[in-house]
């Protein structure tokens, strides 16, 4: 295939096909980008993006040379770390679990069920977590109580919310998330099912040697889009359901980079906010690429055809 | 690679074309070139139109142009108005202060400088010269303060039936709050506290007994200056400190840690980042820490449902921000910006206006009393504007509710005048050099809120390396810049 | 081996039974908080079952129901049209992009892909969509920006691309436009990938509350989920402002039941609308046994 070829007419109509959709992208994607420059200045609403003050890689470094630079480095990346693996493998395992059920309207019912969370907002779901965990009147300690143990207050124990977080980031969104895997089983060819069966292949077998690999493609996909964003951590979970990691104390597990810099500037946001928000960002994105562009060659190796581009 | 190379070099020349074009065309104004934009915070009331064709009656007259008001509710209007300024929308005035802070709109060249408009226009002439100095950012304005009770003191405050019933003495700890010269008197304040803490812990063991909203031992002593750093309220040191570095932040620390461990403090206030959130939880606290205002009294009979015993734990005192939580400010993109400074004096001097503004339509939406007290008539369209009137401008225009006493303005008004005034009124620290400290600070005090404001955990655990944190962080190099300017300010 | 077929079943439903009452559970504490009274949920936290029971949060949201219909009205028609026209003009990129032999094609992946990693911000955007397309307090802007998601894109291209090339090749003999072989043959056999990107983008539109936060100041406009939103964030606004005595009286607020049963609302409608996607799940099945 990889012969060099002359574009024909199907392919004018191929390309014609992605013209609509990419002007879109255009529009509302790389135009803003023009902004980016604000991370290279000290914005000002009055000079406006180009003709405000440059200021070099300063912004950069006022993030970089902070005290807690590899404390939050590290709770964004070890939490979503976690997301991702865990997120993905209770997902998929719900999927296939799913997959195996053969009565139709119990998956209708089970499925509904598992994706009502995903429609809570983070600040809904930080009453829930707190309906749950508070000192007081928590499930969680009435639990406890009854096997004798003391009430603990979790919002006090930075080492519970890794955990905590995780359960909480998976149940909000597997219900979501295995729809997808779902889906894609649905599309796998009958037929190979019928064959594994004629082979004498049991459940396990038939899981494992045709109903997982199936799902690989997907499954590298997506987790290559979501290591391209392990930086980037969702502020609504971070900051919202740790209550403002709990008026500070549970700072040394929940303190991310996202959270660090809505705090940097919610007293002082005439302090450049704007240009050292976006070099964060500009630097969440290119330390992004480069993981994407990483991962995405690790998967090709294994596999010429995984891989997103 | 080399095609994703020429992909990205094509989009970004396209994306750039695309930008500057845009930034050429800019945007026309929706409405006419004869109405002034103004926007405040809030929902839209359904009968703004109508109210507002009214006040146009007045308005067009005094000043050639038609007024057209847009809500934005409270929850947004912050980041609304951000986006508005950044993107160089016309508008001609704004509310400006606690929501869409001033300060900061200045620092980012967001508002019009309208400090010759304001003499031109007499404007200055209309308020006592304290709220202006407030304003004024190296020498000039960018906003007018709405007038209004500037000088709360902090306070306590309690069920009338409950401190009789366990005989609480509140003058007591008001005299002892309000004379404390040094240390030592805060000590023997502090110890009345414990007493009466002890006294409604015993005899309502069901309430939370205190909210630690306000700091009960600095806040009655000390003004804010910038993040973690203070200066006294009554003007014997022009030094600024440093909250926990004073004898009184760290007692004060000490002692939350006291009150907390004995269950005076709500437990779960880590979590919840603060006391009351609702009238419902101000009633499950006996001791309220709060701030006292004339007509304080019968609006607290209403939210919490009983007579109240204040302790005012400070005379009245005008910080050096405290008149700027409710401003209006013109817009740096307006185009009729003396016209806005005009209709600002408007509703500083002209009562009906305001009222209209404030209440609506007399017989529609409001009734007047014999005693020149007025009702809302209830869905009327235009509701609940008027309680909050220090949206618009002098609040001591608006018409008395009913259940308001006949000179509460003039007893507010009494006590703004007679406050005692911050020596750092008018004092505005340039920050653009100590930006990053700021920024760090912010996140250290952040992460000891729980500890320091709440009382939750032992103080000797902690404070060294809060101290050492700060210190890092830059405090100090904060404090002395801060105070070079102070003292420049002062020598000025 | 029927018998052993029937256990596993049992097993697997009983096994989801009791994943998805894990699942419901904290779900269920909201409902219940929202039949609460707001005093004794201040008294004892929240209750598996109300006691007593209290409707007065729903009560006082259809006391003025107005808004609330309004908004439904609002985000079912921008979720529905962003649906529609989202699933159409992804689908019309992702197939040239499972095309293996199509030049560019890289190309075109990764300027699509360049978009969820690198974004200008908040400003610039703003100033695109207000200054310049004047999009700010249309139905428009729910619509519009985010139509095109990298995500679903190629979601749908790996679907696509596992569809057996002979099937397309025979179109092709036939004399088939690639138009016709998209929406003639692609499309019609992507039913589950399609539902379920239809899916996601309609119930991330359905859970839409920044943009109203940006770009929507016309209360008439607002979305479902802003209005929630909007409740709750009037009450930080006053925490976070404790301190200033202005807003002392700001006038009253609603409970925080009145907030949970909100939740309740904004989430109902939109979960009868999920076995209605389910369907073509269910349909992928056959079309993938036909398709052998």
């Amino acid at each position: 295939m990889k012969k060099r070829k002359r574009i024909t007419v199907r392919d004018m109509q191929l390309y014609s096909l992605c013209i609509i959709p990419m002007i879109l992208v255009f529009i509302f994607n790389y135009m803003p980008m023009v902004g980016l420059i604000i991370a290279f200045k000290n914005y000002k609403f009055n000079l406006g993006m180009f003709r405000s003050q440059w200021v070099g890689f300063s912004n950069f470094e006022f993030f970089i040379k902070s005290d807690v630079f590899f404390q939050l480095v590290r709770n964004t990346l070890l939490n979503n770390f976690a997301f991702i693996v865990f997120g993905v493998m209770s997902s998929v395992i719900v999927a296939v679990l799913l997959f195996e059920l053969t009565n139709r309207n119990a998956t209708k019912i089970f499925q509904t069920i598992l994706i009502t969370p995903h429609f809570l907002s983070w600040v809904v779901v930080a009453y829930i977590v707190n309906a749950i965990l508070n000192v007081n009147y928590g499930y969680l300690n009435q639990l406890l109580g009854l096997f004798g143990v003391d009430a603990v207050d979790w919002y006090a124990k930075p080492n519970a919310w890794p955990p905590i977080l995780t359960l909480t980031f998976i149940w909000k969104n597997v219900g979501m998330d295995s729809v997808v895997y779902y889906a894609a089983l649905m599309g796998i060819d009958t037929a190979l099912f019928e064959a594994a069966e004629v082979d004498g292949a049991n459940k396990l077998k038939r899981t494992l040697h045709i109903v997982i690999p199936s799902l690989v493609p997907l499954i590298t996909i997506l987790t290559i889009l979501k290591i391209g964003n392990i930086f980037r951590a969702d502020f609504g979970l971070f900051y919202t359901v740790t209550q403002d990691g709990a008026s500070g104390n549970l700072y040394s597990t929940t303190n991310v980079i996202d959270t660090y810099i809505f705090r940097s500037f919610k007293e002082n946001a005439s302090g450049n906010s704007y240009g050292l928000t976006a070099a964060v960002g500009l630097l969440q994105s290119v330390v992004g690429m480069i993981l994407v562009i990483a991962t995405n060659a690790a998967s090709k190796k294994v596999d010429k055809e995984l891989g997103l581009f | 690679m080399s095609k994703i190379k020429k992909v990205v070099s094509l989009v970004t020349s396209l994306a750039m074309a695309g930008a500057v074009t845009a930034g050429l065309t800019g945007c026309g104004d929706s409405k006419g070139e004869d109405t002034l934009l103004w926007y405040v915070f809030g929902d839209k009331p359904a009968d703004l139109d109508t109210v507002l064709a009214k006040a146009n009656e007045i308005i067009e007259p005094e000043i050639g142009m038609k007024l057209d008001m847009q809500y934005i509710d409270s929850a947004s209007y912050t980041s609304k108005m951000k986006n508005i300024m950044a993107a160089h929308e016309k508008y001609d005035l704004a509310f400006t202060g606690f929501v869409n802070p001033y300060q900061e709109a200045v620092a980012l060249g967001g508002l019009y400088d309208i400090t010759d408009l304001v003499k031109e226009t007499g404007l200055d002439k209309e308020m006592p010269d304290f709220y202006l100095d407030s304003a004024s950012v190296d020498g000039r304005i960018y906003g007018i303060p709405n007038v209004q009770v500037v000088s709360n003191p902090v306070s306590i405050c309690m069920d009338k039936s409950l401190a009789e019933e366990i005989g609480v003495d509140m003058k007591a700890i008001e005299d002892a709050a309000q004379n404390a010269k040094n240390f030592e008197d805060v000590k023997a304040y502090s110890v009345l506290l414990d007493d009466l803490f002890a006294k409604v812990h015993a005899a309502r063991p069901d309430l939370y007994v205190m909210n630690p909203t306000y700091d009960l031992l600095i806040d009655p002593f000390y003004e804010q200056v910038v993040s973690e750093t203070y200066i006294r309220k009554d003007g014997s040191s022009d030094e600024i400190v440093i909250d926990m570095e004073t004898e009184e932040g760290k007692f004060s620390a000490e002692k939350l840690n006291e009150w907390f461990n004995k269950g005076y403090i709500r437990n779960d206030i880590s979590s919840t980042g603060t006391a009351v959130a609702s009238n419902e939880e101000w009633r499950k606290i006996a001791v309220r820490s709060t701030t006292w205002k004339p007509g304080q009294d019968a609006y607290d009979v209403e939210r919490y449902g009983e007579e109240q015993v204040y302790a005012k734990l400070c005379k009245p005192y005008v910080g050096r921000t405290s008149a700027l939580a409710t401003m209006t400010s013109v817009g740096a993109d307006s185009k009729h910006p003396k016209e806005a400074v005009e209709l600002l004096k408007l509703m500083n001097t002209n009562k009906e206006l305001f009222n209209i503004i404030c209440w609506g339509i007399e017989g529609t939406h409001y009734t007047v009393a014999d005693n020149g007290h007025i009702a809302e008539v209830e869905n009327s369209g235009y509701n609940g504007i008027g309680q909050n009137a220090w949206r618009f401008g002098n609040q001591f225009n608006a018409l008395l509710l009913e259940n308001q006493e006949d000179d509460t303005w003039e007893k507010t008004e009494q006590m703004n005048n007679d406050a005692i005034k911050s020596k750092m009124l008018g004092f505005v620290p340039n920050t653009d050099v100590i930006t990053n400290e700021l920024a760090n600070i912010t996140n250290v005090a952040d992460e000891y809120k729980a500890k320091r404001e709440f009382g939750t955990i032992e103080v000797s655990k902690w404070d060294k390396e809060y101290a050492d944190k700060l210190d890092k962080a830059g405090i100090h190099k904060v404090r002395d810049e801060l105070q070079k300017q102070y003292d420049e300010f002062l020598n000025k | 081996m029927k018998k052993q077929k029937l256990i596993n079943q049992i097993i697997l439903c009983t096994f989801f039974s009791i994943f998805c009452g894990l699942i419901i559970f904290p779900f269920w504490l909201l409902v219940s908080a929202s039949l609460s009274d707001s005093a004794s949920l201040l008294e004892t936290g929240y209750r598996i079952i109300p006691k007593p029971l209290d409707l007065s949060a729903y009560g006082y949201i259809m006391r003025n129901p107005q808004q609330i219909l309004n908004a439904y009205g609002i985000t079912f028609t921008f979720s529905v049209t962003s649906m529609v026209f989202g699933v159409l003009l992804m689908a019309m990129i992702a197939y040239p992009l499972s095309r293996s032999g199509l030049k560019g094609r890289n190309a075109i992946n990764f300027y699509l892909y360049f978009t969820m990693l690198f974004s200008g911000g908040l400003v610039p955007t703003y100033i695109i969509i207000s200054s310049v397309l004047h999009l700010n307090n249309t139905l428009w802007v729910y619509i519009l920006p985010g139509l095109i998601s990298p995500w679903y894109v190629f979601m749908m291209r790996t679907f696509f691309a596992g569809i057996p090339d002979a099937i397309m090749e025979s179109a092709r003999i036939d004399g088939a436009s690639e138009y016709k072989i998209l929406f003639g043959i692609v499309i019609p056999l992507s039913k589950p990938v399609l539902a379920t990107v239809a899916l996601f983008v309609f119930l991330a539109k359905w859970n839409d509350w920044n943009t109203a936060l940006i770009y929507i100041t016309d209360s008439k406009l607002y979305s479902l989920q802003y209005l929630l939103q909007k409740m709750v964030e009037d009450i930080n606004i006053l925490k976070e402002n404790a301190t200033v005595s202005a807003i002392n009286d700001l006038s009253k607020l609603p409970t925080e039941t009145v907030r949970m049963a909100m939740a309740v609302v904004a989430a109902g409608p939109a979960l009868i609308v999920f076995p209605f996607f389910q369907k073509y799940f269910v349909k992928g099945l056959t079309v993938g046994s036909v398709k052998g």
